[in-house]
């Protein structure tokens, strides 16, 4: 059902690299500032393609089903991966079934990956901090939805 | 101590050998951090007199107090330090992009690289490891290419680099060292001195945290903090940006054109930063952590320079634009374009193939000294290929990789009264004939000819002097705001922003939320005006004179601008004796520019009291 | 007839204001503040964060009549003539 699950969605037209989203969300984690830390990560392309890119809460999650260990769990209710640490012992399958490297290895060892702050009052600290208003908290058929309405906007500027 | 790391490395690249120093609370809370460790560590460890490009010379990298946390805009700034070889005296320089912060969170603060290395090599520092590695395959190479070749060497693509390009290795004095493709510590020419120790790149991996002592109270105040960095106080930077200065500046006989014979471009509309926005900028992104977003990127459009990229400034269009009497934005962004690639000054190289123009129509250099050019005001093409030129030392570019200053004694025929530069570093995009709060400003900043260190054209532009007439009680003016930018490059905090700190207690209360060292605002101001008097000692050391504040080019005492809102200004040495002895009596110094005893003792640099006494008559 | 004043937008003004150069209607015993407050008025908040800083003149703003730079205390005393020109420019501190 992950047309239902919520996910962080950059507008690639809106992203301009600044990285304030890897500051808050290590911040909101880790309660200090470390990029390399953080679950949503910034990719800066010469000469000026800019995207922060995070979880998108796959149906039937490929991480998931990676694991040899059954570390990773996916919540029904939301979609977000959770791991059992007591399980987890770093070997990073998962972080090569992902194909978006949403999901990174922790030194504990665990895994890193967006949990859409859900204990947060408020949401995703990222979607609150992005200066650029270029992260929205969505779900695929809201993306969609987006797109048709856009879409139709345009022709109907053409046909006045 | 919180977001401080405490750390130093030293490198010393004739031995191959690294060691770990630290510094405490007390550097910290007297010196912040960026202006203030750069000043402190150079006069520390560097032994008055030697040439710029002796292995004795460290090259000094510094953080800011700030850099690696999400106060806007500092994550990633960082200064870059050493004797400068186009001056001897203090170099300095600043830049951001992605490496600063990552220097912090590999550990350290400060770099203090001295020596030469026996053959090309790089640094490459791994979260607290550090590695000495060949550049061999490197040499040679532009910045990018060598950005790009270290990464894919060391497997990571995200390695921060900052490095030279030919001009450092040809030891051009305006070299200067690139990162992230598109920002530099520009001038000075510390690239030259990156290159005199056979050192290619800085090469960083960084996974530490950075922590703060208060991160609610410091969360709390950056969301005012970056409301009011995307209201209308930033809105010019975001929108047409510092471009917008063309089409000012030209109004205002403020525009320094065709070599400073001109203080307007009648050509300017074509140079504009609408026409930037309108056809060339392709986006407007950000710098690290910075909730501004100003950074213009353009494309050249059609010619021969189609598909050239390059970040846009006021002042390198200025330097490239009018200044050569150019008005091709395509060859304007080939020509920046060029200075990222070759690792030169984007603004003083410019101001040098301007110089030259001039040299060339008054039969000072000829076609066959140009390699084949027609180096006449005006050509785009010519311009372009000089960049290359200077940084590779051919032809008249060997003599004008020495900066206009040098070039000037060598090339003779009078060239001297028209050679643009102050102490020896190139004059940027203000006309001081019609500025003279700015004219103070530049006569007087440490680094030479540089608008950076003070801005103090704002309060000639302002209106809130008049613009024509020297006055004493601008001296007070001109060292507020070099206290307030000193304090601004020691955080560092990015100058665009300036205006959502509301003075010095809004920087302190950051100060205090991020280390958790206690600052009040006076406490603040005074750093400000310990790292300027310091600065100060250490030109003195390096024998700066009251003669050398003095000495403007000849163009700027004896050349009236032509025409415009400015037209018949010039700086006059009774207008130089008049701002200077305001500005050394408000800065509490003896009427040759040195600091008196009282002063040190105020500012607690009464152990660098012998410098002062050793000159004084 | 109506007096008017000429005035010339540059940068980020000019933005705000959506033109580049315009002519005003210029009522008799108008300062050059009074002016600006009555420009805001008419083409609203961004133009009057670019040139106004709540009743006074914004810090970083050139003003200029008829080519010479004005002070920014003098700009509710100066009182414009009909047919002068009236010039603002943004500054920039920090270079750049």
């Amino acid at each position: 059902m992950n047309n239902k699950y919520k996910f962080v969605s950059v507008d690639i037209g809106k992203c301009v690299g600044c990285r304030v989203c890897e500051y808050a969300c290590s911040m909101e984690k880790f309660k200090a500032f470390n990029p390399a830390k953080s679950r949503i990560r910034v990719v800066r392309l010469y000469p000026h393609t800019n995207a922060a890119l995070n979880c998108r809460m796959c149906q039937d999650a490929p991480c998931v089903i990676a694991c040899p260990r059954k570390a990773l769990t996916q919540s029904q209710e939301n979609g977000v991966i959770h791991v059992d640490d007591k399980l987890c012992d770093g070997c990073g399958w998962c972080v090569k079934a992902c194909e978006f490297g949403a999901i990174a290895l922790d030194p504990k060892p665990t895994v890193c990956i967006c949990d859409l702050c859900e204990k947060r009052e408020g949401g995703p600290t990222c979607v609150e901090w992005c200066p650029e208003k270029a992260l929205e908290l969505t779900t695929t058929d809201g993306l969609s939805q987006k797109a048709r309405i856009e879409a139709v906007e345009k022709l109907a500027e053409a046909m006045e | 101590m919180n977001a401080y790391t405490g750390k130093i490395l030293y490198i010393d690249l004739t031995c191959g050998s690294c060691k770990t120093g630290f510094y405490d609370e007390a550097m910290a809370g007297d010196y912040i951090g960026g202006t203030g460790f750069g000043v402190k560590m150079l006069i520390d460890h560097l032994k008055p007199g030697l040439d710029a490009f002796d292995p004795g010379n460290p090259l000094i990298y510094v953080s800011g107090a700030t850099t690696g946390t999400i106060v806007p805009c500092t994550a990633s700034k960082f200064g870059v330090f050493a004797k400068s070889p186009a001056t001897g005296l203090l170099g300095e320089a600043y830049s951001t992009g992605q490496w600063g912060a990552e220097l912090r969170a590999a550990g350290y603060d400060v770099l203090v690289i001295t020596g030469k290395a026996p053959k090309p090599v790089y640094l490459f520092i791994d979260d607290g490891t550090v590695q000495i590695r060949s550049a061999r395959k490197l040499w040679g190479k532009s910045t990018w290419e060598a950005e790009q070749a270290i990464r894919d060497e060391l497997g990571d693509q995200n390695i921060r680099v900052s490095g030279i390009g030919r001009a450092g290795e040809n030891l051009n004095r305006l070299a200067c060292i690139i990162n992230d493709r598109f920002r530099a510590a520009g001038r000075t020419g510390l690239g030259a001195v990156m290159g005199s120790k056979n050192l290619k790149a800085v090469a960083l991996r960084g996974t530490q945290d950075v922590s703060v002592a208060d991160p609610e109270g410091l969360m709390a105040f950056c969301r005012d903090l970056f409301e009011r960095a995307k209201g209308p106080a930033t809105a010019k930077y975001r929108t047409l940006g510092t471009p917008a200065n063309m089409l000012t500046m030209s109004a205002q006989g403020a525009l320094p054109t065709r070599n400073y014979r001109e203080a307007e471009f009648e050509k300017v509309e074509n140079v504009s930063g609408e026409r930037l926005n309108e056809q060339f900028i392709t986006k407007i992104q950000g710098c690290s952590a910075c909730p501004c977003r100003c950074e213009h990127i353009a494309k050249a459009r059609e010619g021969r320079f189609k598909g050239a990229v390059s970040r846009m400034e006021y002042e390198p269009m200025m330097a490239f634009g009018p200044y050569c009497g150019v008005d091709d934005m395509n060859a304007i962004i080939k020509a920046i374009e060029s200075c990222n690639i070759y690792g030169v000054d984007a603004i003083g190289a410019g101001i040098v193939v301007g110089f030259a123009m001039e040299c060339y129509e008054r039969g000072l250099i000829t076609k066959e000294d140009a390699g084949g050019l027609e180096l006449n005001f005006g050509n785009g093409e010519a311009m372009v290929e000089m960049v290359r030129k200077m940084s590779e030392r051919e032809d008249i570019g060997d003599i004008l990789a020495e900066g206009v200053m040098r070039a000037a004694e060598k090339i003779g025929g009078g060239a001297a009264h028209f050679a643009m530069h102050i102490k020896g570093l190139e004059l940027t995009g203000y006309d001081i004939r019609g500025l003279k709060t700015a004219a103070l400003g530049y006569a007087v900043s440490r680094r030479g000819g540089d608008h950076q260190r003070h801005g103090s054209y704002g309060w000639d532009l302002s209106g809130k002097v008049d613009r024509f007439k020297a006055e004493p009680g601008r001296g007070a003016l001109v060292m507020g705001d070099e206290d307030m930018y000193a304090v601004i490059d020691s955080m560092i905090i990015c100058k665009f922003t300036r205006t959502i700190w509301q003075g010095y207690e809004d920087i302190a209360k950051v100060y205090s939320l991020v280390t958790g060292i206690p600052m009040e605002a006076d406490q603040l101001r005074l750093c400000g005006e310990r790292m300027s008097n310091l600065a100060r000692l250490f030109n003195i050391r390096e024998g700066m004179t009251r003669r050398d504040d003095e000495l403007l080019p000849a163009r700027i005492h004896e050349d009236p601008i032509p025409g415009g809102a400015a037209k018949g200004s010039v700086v006059t040495p009774e207008d130089m004796a008049i701002l200077l002895d305001g500005y050394y009596a408000a800065r509490g110094w003896d009427n040759q520019g040195v600091p008196t005893d009282e002063k040190l003792d105020e500012l607690g640099l009464g152990a660098y009291a012998s410098i002062a006494e050793g000159v004084r008559a | 007839m109506t007096e008017t004043v000429q005035l010339q937008y540059f940068g980020s003004v000019r933005a705000a204001a959506c033109c580049a150069e315009e002519q005003a209607p210029l009522a008799e015993n108008t300062s050059v503040l009074q002016l600006l407050h009555q420009l805001a008025d008419a083409h609203g908040e961004a133009f009057r964060g670019e040139v106004l800083s709540g009743e006074a003149l914004r810090d970083d703003l050139t003003a200029s009549v008829n080519g010479a730079i004005i002070q920014h205390a003098a700009a509710e005393d100066i009182v414009l003539q009909p047919g002068d020109t009236v010039a603002l420019f943004p500054i920039f501190p920090g270079g750049g």
